[in-house]
């Protein structure tokens, strides 16, 4: 019942305020951070009661739809705890954030918040392939709200696209779910969507290469939209820009990490065969969405955009390293999508902030900003270098796993990669440079506020896991080390027997003997070379 | 003398009954919100008997002879049947009391078009799913031109008439075809005959109108240009009518004969229909996207809804059936639901029947609004709604019956993304943009208020809750 408790805790507390609260915008927004401090209270538990094991944790089955074979089956392992607290950690940071910022229709607000972040949680639990899919499409109507009445000037445009473009990729997802349904019913007579069974049963299936091609594609495409990874990221921009502060904290925080969670959770553990050979066509994609991102980020004179385009670069790097297939690169991608999480949600919080202030969000227009708000820009510097991945916060643990994974599957998407950190380094930099040194010379800026206590107060919690992810990482790498180990085992498993016999015809050769030792990393070279063969 | 079995016949007798009493009631009473009360409780007693039948029946009855086959199949029409005519009743009592003419007789053809629904789902005959067709479409043709004064109404009584008299007309051609050959009109006398018949092109010609006129029946593409003017000439009660009971009639019959007695030659007819449902998704979906005029989106979103019931023929197995039956189900109280927010959104002088009179209306009438969005992500297969239950159902009993049809749906889950936009479109000018003029709503009509909720906790109760509509669902072929 726990993980039930948390995933629909949001949701009750949207209902009271539907009922209770719908002309009191004050009483609406207490109880909205009343129920995400509960929740977050609540996944608290989560962490310390959870197991250094790949099992799945705090399970809750029941079925649903029986006749159909579908369950309402909730449960998580070291991969998803870290997506299901940085959630429930967002929750009271984004409720606080539109404290004063929102100012039409505040329950409403509240309330399709607080729906968004039950969709999102039922995403990160559920192991039953239909729920998973309710909770990923449920979870759009609201974040089109929150776009489409509280967003920017090209806010309805914007919302339709997000939609749709979820929408589509959502929709072939299904069709591969039930396909996925029934080749397993009429193979082993159990016709279930549970996704644990599916995966034991894969082996069994005998999928030919191409139905499991299409079947990893249609899964892939729906995650890469949501991503995004190149080229399906052009909806993010006109999301996030025209988003209120809280929808681009949301977005960047937890949404797009839906998309690499489900690569993690679907596409990987059920077609591992697939996924080794689509390995260079996605690594590429990354590493062109990793240098495009920061490309166009450089250019860009609002600050927002600039940082929706750091997004598509800092999602190119989870997406590599989940997709190099060893323990560095996947831990280091879910380590990131936690990082990207904090630093580009704060960074959205920041540009908020001054935002409400000056009602604009070009670069042009700041300058000097130090000199009038000392502790903005202290924080903002931190955030900006936990984004660029300096050693000692958080961004760099990530990079630098992601990189080592990369490396020992294929140098040279390393050495690409890597441009994307010097990149990243430079717009950056420069956009702090030009937002918060040099001189104060627009005569507006300079009555401009500090920020308040409340303002302080929703970034310095964000701030402590920015420092203490850089300095101690271990407490989150060992929570997901036995789950990371147990799918790169299930991902192995077929390959390594397949490709035994081609695995001889390459000891001869040396290239793929001189790797490192471990034959994890030999049997992935190998399954590269197969798939380059075939 | 063949034996009745009047106690089988009970849904039946009541909704005849209900018709003529309620011709009687007007004539008496004066009030005739009396009469709308006397159809309401008839249709529930029909409901409850057409329940209390189902959940005792196993075997499928032979009744009058061999006329009539009531079974699970049958009982289950009915109710969708009992649901859509009480919810339209419903709805209907403010339009009729602003148009102050023939209150009675209105309710009459509502009740009397629904018996002709009840015989064409349990027909075992296709002489009597012709009688019941025609039952059903006379009292429509009236219905729709029920507003004489309405230039509007008018053109759409008329057309529909001359369009339904057409295909009418080629049904019977297809029915007389397929009597030729077979040597009776009986349904199950059909499938034992296939094996020495089924090559044969007067058979074969004979199947293919039936298709043609069920397709009218149903609104098909190619066979749907009638639908988007009548539903938009006839009152909005009418249209919500038209939209639901009759089309799960029609599929009522179209399955009967389809899925069960031509089970045997499906590898004729498989092809066409997947086309057939292909076109209709595609084409409805696509034109709605351009409407300006709710119920004209409307009529091009029901005519894509009966796309997706036909991907459910295809499957052309029980599990089929049953998906199509749960899709029906659900689509008559979601469509319903919908015409129902459009009757409350009437204005002083007239019907909001513009999408873009609609701006502003999601803050200024909360419940309208929310109300309205919901139905629309029903429509659009959002869950956790009951539309996206039934299509999930449907598009599972195809892949499951052949996977070789798989394309027809990816086609059909990318025609829901695009009727998304089109459904959304309207929540968009509710929530999202200014009216351009000061809206003067005039305060919700209790009744119209009352089937409109009713709807929407149908769609939310079924949408988290299926198990127990699929378990009435659950039907064996050769009903």
């Amino acid at each position: 019942m726990f993980l039930s408790l948390i995933v629909f805790l949001p949701l009750a507390g949207a209902a009271v305020i539907a009922i209770f609260a719908r002309s009191h915008p004050e009483v609406a927004k207490g109880i909205a951070l009343l129920t995400t401090l509960l929740t977050f209270a609540f996944s608290l538990f989560l962490y310390f009661g959870f197991q250094d094991t790949a099992s799945m944790q705090f399970e809750e089955r029941v079925p649903w739809i029986p006749s159909l074979g579908i369950s309402y089956h909730l449960a998580i392992d070291g991969i998803s705890l870290f997506l299901v607290l940085l959630t429930t950690f967002f929750g009271p940071i984004c409720i606080l954030a539109a404290w004063n910022s929102i100012q039409k229709n505040v329950p409403g607000f509240m309330i399709a918040f607080l729906f968004l972040q039950t969709g999102m949680l039922g995403v990160f639990c559920s192991l039953d392939m239909v729920l998973f899919y309710v909770f990923w499409e449920a979870m759009l109507i609201p974040m089109y709200f929150l776009i489409g009445i509280w967003g920017g000037e090209k806010r309805i445009y914007a919302a339709i696209k997000f939609v749709l473009y979820t929408m589509a990729g959502g929709a072939l997802m299904l069709v591969a779910i039930l396909a996925l349904y029934v080749i397993n019913g009429k193979i082993t007579g159990n016709y279930t969507f549970n996704l644990l069974t599916i995966q034991q049963n894969m082996s069994q299936l005998g999928l030919s290469v191409r139905v499991e091609m299409f079947l990893f594609l249609a899964f892939f495409l729906s995650f890469a939209i949501k991503v995004p990874l190149f080229p399906f990221h052009t909806w993010l921009p006109d999301a996030h820009v025209e988003a209120p502060t809280v929808g681009s904290v949301i977005l960047a925080g937890v949404l797009l990490k839906m998309g690499t969670y489900g690569m993690l959770r679907f596409c990987i553990p059920l077609f591992p065969t697939a996924t080794f050979s689509a390995v260079p066509w996605i690594s590429v994609l990354a590493i062109i969405g990793i240098i495009y991102g920061a490309l166009v980020a450089m250019v860009q004179p609002d600050l927002k955009k600039l940082v929706a385009y750091s997004s598509v670069s800092h999602l190119g790097f989870v997406v590599l390293g989940l997709f190099a297939l060893n323990s560095q690169g996947i831990q280091g991608g879910i380590l990131q999508m936690v990082n990207h999480g904090l630093s580009t949600g704060a960074l959205f919080l920041i540009v908020g902030m001054i935002y409400e202030r000056r009602h604009t969000r070009l670069i042009a227009d700041f300058g000097g900003l130090a000199k009038r708000m000392p502790i903005f820009a202290t924080i903002f510097m931190i955030i900006t270098f936990s984004s660029i991945g300096l050693p000692g916060l958080n961004g760099f643990v990530g990079e630098f796993l992601v990189l080592t994974g990369a490396f020992l599957s294929h140098k040279i998407y390393a050495v690409f990669a890597a441009i994307g950190v010097i990149l990243a380094a430079v717009y950056m930099l420069w956009m702090f440079q030009r937002v918060v040194f040099g001189k104060l010379e627009n005569p507006v800026n300079a009555t401009l506020q500090d920020l308040s206590i409340r303002e302080i107060a929703l970034l310095v919690p964000v701030l402590l896991f920015i420092i203490f992810i850089g300095v101690y990482p271990h407490p989150f790498l060992s929570r997901m080390e036995a789950s990371v180990e147990h799918l790169i085992q299930t991902v192995h498993q077929p390959v390594k027997i397949q490709s035994t016999v081609r695995l001889q015809e390459h000891r001869t050769n040396p290239a793929t003997a001189s790797l490192d030792g471990p034959s994890l990393s030999a049997t992935i070279e190998n399954a590269d070379k197969l798939a380059f063969n075939e | 003398m063949p034996e009745i079995r009047w106690e089988l016949l009970t849904p039946i007798l009541i909704m005849t009954g209900t018709a003529l009493l309620a011709l009687v009631v007007d004539l008496v009473v004066r009030s005739k919100k009396t009469v709308a009360g006397v159809a309401c409780l008839g249709t529930l007693a029909m409901s409850a008997s057409s329940y209390l039948l189902l959940s005792g029946l196993v075997e499928p009855q032979n009744v009058f002879g061999e006329m009539m086959l009531v079974s699970r199949y049958s009982l289950f029409f009915n109710m969708i049947f009992g649901a859509s005519t009480l919810l339209v009743i419903l709805i209907s009592i403010r339009t009729m009391e602003r148009a102050h003419q023939h209150q009675g007789e209105y309710y009459m053809l509502i009740l009397l078009a629904t018996v002709g629904m009840m015989l064409m789902a349990s027909a075992n005959e296709l002489i009597m799913v012709f009688l019941g067709l025609e039952l059903m479409s006379l009292c429509l043709y009236v219905l729709a031109g029920f507003f004489p004064r309405d230039l509007a109404s008018n053109e759409a009584g008329m057309k529909y008439l001359l369009l339904g008299a057409f295909a009418s007309g080629l049904f019977l051609y297809g029915i007389a075809l397929i009597y030729g050959n077979v040597g009776s009109t009986n349904i199950t006398e059909i499938a034992p005959q296939l094996p020495r018949i089924g090559e044969s092109p007067f058979f074969l010609v004979g199947v293919v109108l039936l298709i043609v006129g069920f397709g009218f029946k149903v609104a098909l593409v190619p066979f749907h240009q009638w639908a988007p003017d009548v539903y938009e000439g006839a009152p909005t009660p009418v249209a919500a009518f038209i939209s639901a009971g009759p089309k799960a009639a029609g599929f009522a019959a179209f399955f009967r004969i389809f899925a069960d007695a031509l089970n045997g030659i499906s590898g004729e007819w498989l092809m066409l229909v997947a086309i057939l449902a292909a076109l209709t998704m595609t084409v409805g979906n696509v034109i709605a996207l351009v409407q300006s005029n709710i119920k004209r989106m409307l009529a091009y979103s029901s005519i894509a809804h009966a796309g997706y019931v036909l991907v459910a023929l295809t499957a052309a197995n029980g599990d089929g059936v049953s998906s199509a039956m749960f899709y029906l189900f659900v689509y008559c109280i979601m469509n319903i639901g919908a015409f129902g927010t459009v009757i409350l959104a009437e204005t002083k002088d007239s019907e909001t029947v513009q999408i873009r009179s609609y701006a502003g209306i999601g803050f200024r009438r909360p419940l309208l609004g929310l109300l309205m969005t919901l139905f629309m992500l029903s429509l659009a297969g959002f869950p956790p709604t009951a539309g996206f239950i039934a299509k999930l159902n449907v598009f599972k009993s195809a892949l499951q019956a052949h996977p070789q049809l798989a394309w027809l749906i990816v086609l059909a889950v990318l025609n829901a993304v695009v009727s998304a936009y089109y459904y959304l479109r309207l929540v968009v000018f509710m929530y999202m943009r200014e009216p351009s003029e000061p809206l003067r709503f005039l305060p919700y009509n209790s009744w119209s208020l009352v089937a409109v909720l009713l709807s929407m906790i149908g769609v939310l109760l079924i949408g988290i809750l299926p198990s127990f509509l699929m378990e009435q669902t659950s039907v064996q072929l050769f009903m």
